[in-house]
């Protein structure tokens, strides 16, 4: 069953050549348009016309001396000759004429109304001259745009601070100016049947992972549906797994990884009207993955990969563990740490899961208001409301002030992923990991992780596995992605993504002093 | 002295084994029907 | 990018069978019968046991690469050949609902949850039916990531032991005081059959590795592999504790995580219960699987989903009836179901099919 098309434009309605007549047709697809801008004007030669325009999308300076001035210097007989061309259905001299007279971006002659109504909306100009039964088309985009700023959800200490903006222009600007080749490909795609998204596919042809863009392409020409709003939305109808809490796409605002991730084989994919670019595929590794990393000390950064992996456990375990050593297997404590939570716990009144999901939702509520508080009240609310409120708590004998600890490092722990959907999943998943600690001990911490593990096995992301390169196991690759190898010795690109074209660097690119040393 | 019902039951096996082999081989031979059957 | 056969790679291989072989050997102790000298028992069980593997793969490719559940219909025609078939998936599921009691009994008494054990079976048993409907690629992929974890923390709890002073050699002798009848009877048929019969189940899976060959030097590796470590552990055990603690013992492999500690790294069970969850996963996924797999090749079942919940099934009904008291469950095990279960299906039935086969090679040559 088809998406019912809501505004979908049928019909095949031909100019008559009678110009008031023409503009009546357009008034009639477009009532009310009070944005709808018909300007009359008229030649030296004498002859009228309407520009047919939506305010605030184009470029009025430029109508003038794109459009106007040509018109106005081509010879009324080749005008004519416009006319008769389309009256006889054949294409002439006087349209290559025409066009070269004009120096617009994009000149195209449609052959009905309807035709030209989406052109319209997308902000091109509709230009009708009395006589002639095509309507000229002309795109002179120009409208408000944010300018290139740092990244809000990705920021660095090191590295570029430019991030994507909402225009599809200026995002293949940025990606074009860091990869200067003609190897870098682009393909465009439209989906969306009112919103009409423009999505380009972006890889660079020599590397890109084998059959990744044929398969790209085909799972964004099978959607039908009304609107794609952002890559958000495009991302849920093309992943593989539809169940999945896991991100199987990388979101990013930084062109510095888009090209990192291009120059390993994969495929960029750049939707119009958000600065989100969807890379594919994505593995596991690659949500531990800062951009920075690659620019930093890479002893350095190699701990922090080890670190974010173990915080990453932490975000997921402490709380279950807590509760579950509390409730079923105080033994397994030391006896010094048991006394002292003991006597911590003794004034609350609530078993241990009821106490950590209290926290716990608190916390998470007080991180989605401080999301969408103003900037100078949002920073108090999340440093005060979680300290005071934690404190005030203990004191009041609610809960125990090991679990305000455990909360807090759990909450700090879930902020350090680099992908922050990557970092959602996490936080939504301790939930179930609680529940099933809070039943079955030990237990059931053992089962859920378990679980998880098997649908991490399972997952695949545009048919490369999840897991990969830890899984199946390629001793490189591993190293590279625990570790953050430096330039130098990194010699192939990962093996799951670039399995045809591996070598990156010539050998013996390691550093060295001059051989003799000066002075 | 419960009633040991199930010829796979511990007790069964330890006293007199033959009980389960027997269930085994029906149960084959029942599986090896559909087998005949489906594999024509 | 498209993977539409399911492969597994040869260290996927490797680490499935270890963690197989290791099983609830491992936590139960091997060969208790022979007392102290349970480790040799187990090396010379492990070498017979190789061979038994070998055996298998050598059936494989003999009968053209075929697997399991093929190789009796090949061997002895269509009405012969079926209920052979047939009896094998039965006894997988038979002792898939052994693994199920093991765990039963087991994690109740170790961590000593108030949990009925039937609730632990049921979560057990689901969590196992999940990591089937992803195929053997998915056990395969488990075994592979869990292997460097549960060898490191092998390594970790020797090294804990040799440190904590508790080990006496001296417990070891004198070495086959009592004569090799000990060590003979735990070996045949008991030790070879519970680990290395078992692993006929691979017989079905071969066909999944994606280098043809290697194929019978990886299987004798992780063997052998796995068998040293269990004689090892045995070895430590019974070094540890005396020969006596170590016959009377129901799980030795916890009693021997206790023995090791060094100032506050005193209770080590949850690492006991790692390997436990762990390597009864892998074995009873195994098993379970194993039946699963023969159960659709030999109805030519479509899809092997509803046969897993079928055998899933079984395999609880059979374990929820199947045991009432742990002794008897243990003598069963030792006794009763080697001989007259094992013995048959795993050795005597395969060597007859090895026998046929280049009989019927050759009819099948001249037929064509």
């Amino acid at each position: 069953m088809n998406v019912p098309d809501s505004g979908k434009i049928t019909g095949n309605t031909k100019l008559t050549g009678v110009l008031e007549d023409d503009v009546q047709l357009y008034r009639k697809q477009l009532e009310p348009g009070a944005d709808v801008q018909y300007n009359p004007f008229t030649l030296q030669s004498g002859r009228q016309g309407y520009l047919i325009l939506i305010e605030g999308m184009t470029d009025e300076l430029r109508l003038q001396s794109d459009i106007l001035e040509p018109l106005n210097r081509m010879d009324p007989d080749q005008l004519k000759g416009w006319n008769e061309q389309n009256s006889n259905g054949k294409s002439g001299s006087s349209e290559d004429l025409f066009k070269s007279l004009s120096q617009s971006k994009q000149l195209r002659l449609m052959n009905s109304v309807e035709e030209s109504l989406t052109g319209l909306c997308k902000g091109e100009t509709v230009v009708l001259l009395d006589g002639c039964a095509r309507p000229l088309m002309v795109a002179l985009h120009k409208w408000e745009q944010r300018s290139i700023e740092e990244p809000a959800a990705e920021p660095t200490i090191r590295g570029a601070r430019d991030g994507f903006t909402e225009s599809m222009q200026t995002n293949m600007t940025l990606i074009r100016r860091r990869l200067a080749t003609p190897d870098l490909k682009v393909e465009a795609l439209q989906t969306g049947r009112v919103s009409k998204t423009d999505i380009k596919l972006v890889y660079l042809e020599s590397i890109i992972m084998p059959g990744l863009k044929e398969e790209a392409r085909q799972r964004i020409s099978r959607i039908d549906i009304d609107a794609i709003v952002e890559s958000g939305c495009l991302e849920e109808l093309i992943c593989d797994n539809a169940f999945s809490v896991f991100p199987q796409l990388i979101n990013t605002e930084r062109p510095d990884r888009v090209v990192t991730a291009l120059l390993e084989g994969r495929l960029a994919i750049v939707v119009n009207n958000t600065p989100f670019v969807l890379i594919a595929p994505s593995t596991f590794s690659d949500s531990l993955h800062a951009a920075e990393d690659d620019y930093q000390n890479y002893l350095f950064a190699s701990f922090a990969r080890l670190l974010r992996f173990f915080l990453s456990l932490c975000a997921l375990l402490l709380p279950s563990v807590y509760i579950s050593l509390i409730t079923f297997h105080q033994e397994m404590m030391p006896s010094d740490l048991l006394l002292g939570i003991a006597a911590s716990r003794e004034a609350v009144p609530f078993p241990a899961l009821v106490e950590a999901l209290l926290m716990e939702v608190t916390f998470e509520g007080l991180r989605e208001a401080g999301i969408r508080l103003p900037k100078p009240v949002g920073q108090a609310v999340s440093i005060v409301g979680a300290l005071v409120i934690g404190q005030a708590a203990v004191q009041a004998g609610i809960v125990s002030a090991t679990l305000v600890i455990i909360v807090s490092f759990t909450g700090i722990a879930s902020f350090i992923f680099p992908i922050y959907s990557q970092g959602l999943a996490f936080r939504l998943l301790r939930f179930p990991m609680m529940f099933l600690a809070a039943v079955l001990g030990l237990y059931g911490i053992f089962l859920g992780l378990l679980m998880l593990l098997i649908h991490l096995m399972k997952l695949r992301s545009f048919g490369v596995p999840y897991f990969a390169p830890i899984m199946p196991f390629h001793p490189e690759g591993t190293l590279i992605s625990v570790l953050r190898l430096p330039k130098w010795a990194a010699k192939n690109r990962p093996i799951e993504t670039a399995k045809s074209n591996r070598k990156r660097i010539k050998d013996h690119m390691r550093p060295h002093p001059p051989a003799t040393p000066k002075g | 002295m419960s009633i040991y019902f199930f010829p796979w039951e511990s007790h069964h096996l330890l006293v007199s084994p033959w009980h389960f082999q027997l269930v085994l081989l029906i149960g084959a031979l029942l599986g090896s029907v559909i087998t005949w059957v489906r594999k024509k | 990018m498209n993977m539409n056969r399911v492969q597994i790679s040869k260290y996927e291989l490797f680490s499935l069978i270890i963690l197989f072989q290791w099983g609830t050997t491992i936590i139960f102790g091997f060969g208790a019968n022979a007392g102290r000298d349970a480790w040799i028992a187990s090396l010379i069980s492990t070498g017979i046991g190789t061979l038994l593997i070998l055996l298998y793969v050598l059936i494989y490719r003999l009968g053209g690469d075929r697997t399991l559940a093929e190789w009796f219909t090949y061997a002895f025609g269509k009405w012969l050949g079926a209920p052979l078939s047939w009896l094998y998936p039965l006894v997988f599921i038979y002792n898939g609902a052994r693994i199920i009691s093991d765990i039963r009994f087991l994690l109740p008494v170790t961590i000593m949850n108030r949990t009925p054990d039937w609730v632990i079976g049921i979560t057990f048993l689901a969590v196992v039916v999940y990591a089937m409907s992803g195929g053997i690629e998915v056990l395969a992929r488990i075994a592979a990531f869990t292997l460097p974890f549960l060898l490191l923390a092998i390594v970790l709890e020797m090294i804990l032991l040799g440190a904590s002073r508790s080990l006496h050699y001296v417990n070891l002798l004198p070495i086959v005081g009592e004569g090799w009848g000990r060590i003979w009877e735990t070996v045949w048929p008991l030790g070879i059959m519970q680990t290395y019969g078992e692993s006929i189940e691979f017989a079905l899976i071969w066909g999944y590795v994606s280098q043809k060959k290697g194929l019978a030097a990886t299987a004798s590796f992780a063997t052998l592999f796995a068998g040293f470590f269990i004689a090892l552990l045995g070895l430590l055990t019974i070094a540890g504790m005396g020969e006596a603690v170590f016959q009377q013992m129901m799980y030795p492999a916890f009693a021997l995580l206790k023995l090791s500690k060094i100032r506050f790294i005193d209770n080590l069970d949850a690492l006991g219960i790692v390997y436990l969850v762990i390597n009864a996963f892998i074995k009873l996924s195994m098993h379970l699987y194993a039946a699963s797999l023969c159960i659709q090749q030999l109805t030519a079942a479509k899809k092997i989903r509803p046969v897993i919940f079928v055998v899933a099934a079984l395999a609880l009904l059979l374990s929820l009836t199947m045991v009432v008291s742990f002794t008897e469950h243990l003598q069963v095990a030792m006794v009763a179901v080697p001989y007259h279960l094992w013995l048959p299906l795993y050795l005597v039935l395969p060597m007859i099919v090895l026998a046929v086969l280049p009989l019927r090679n050759w009819i099948a040559g001249r037929k064509l």
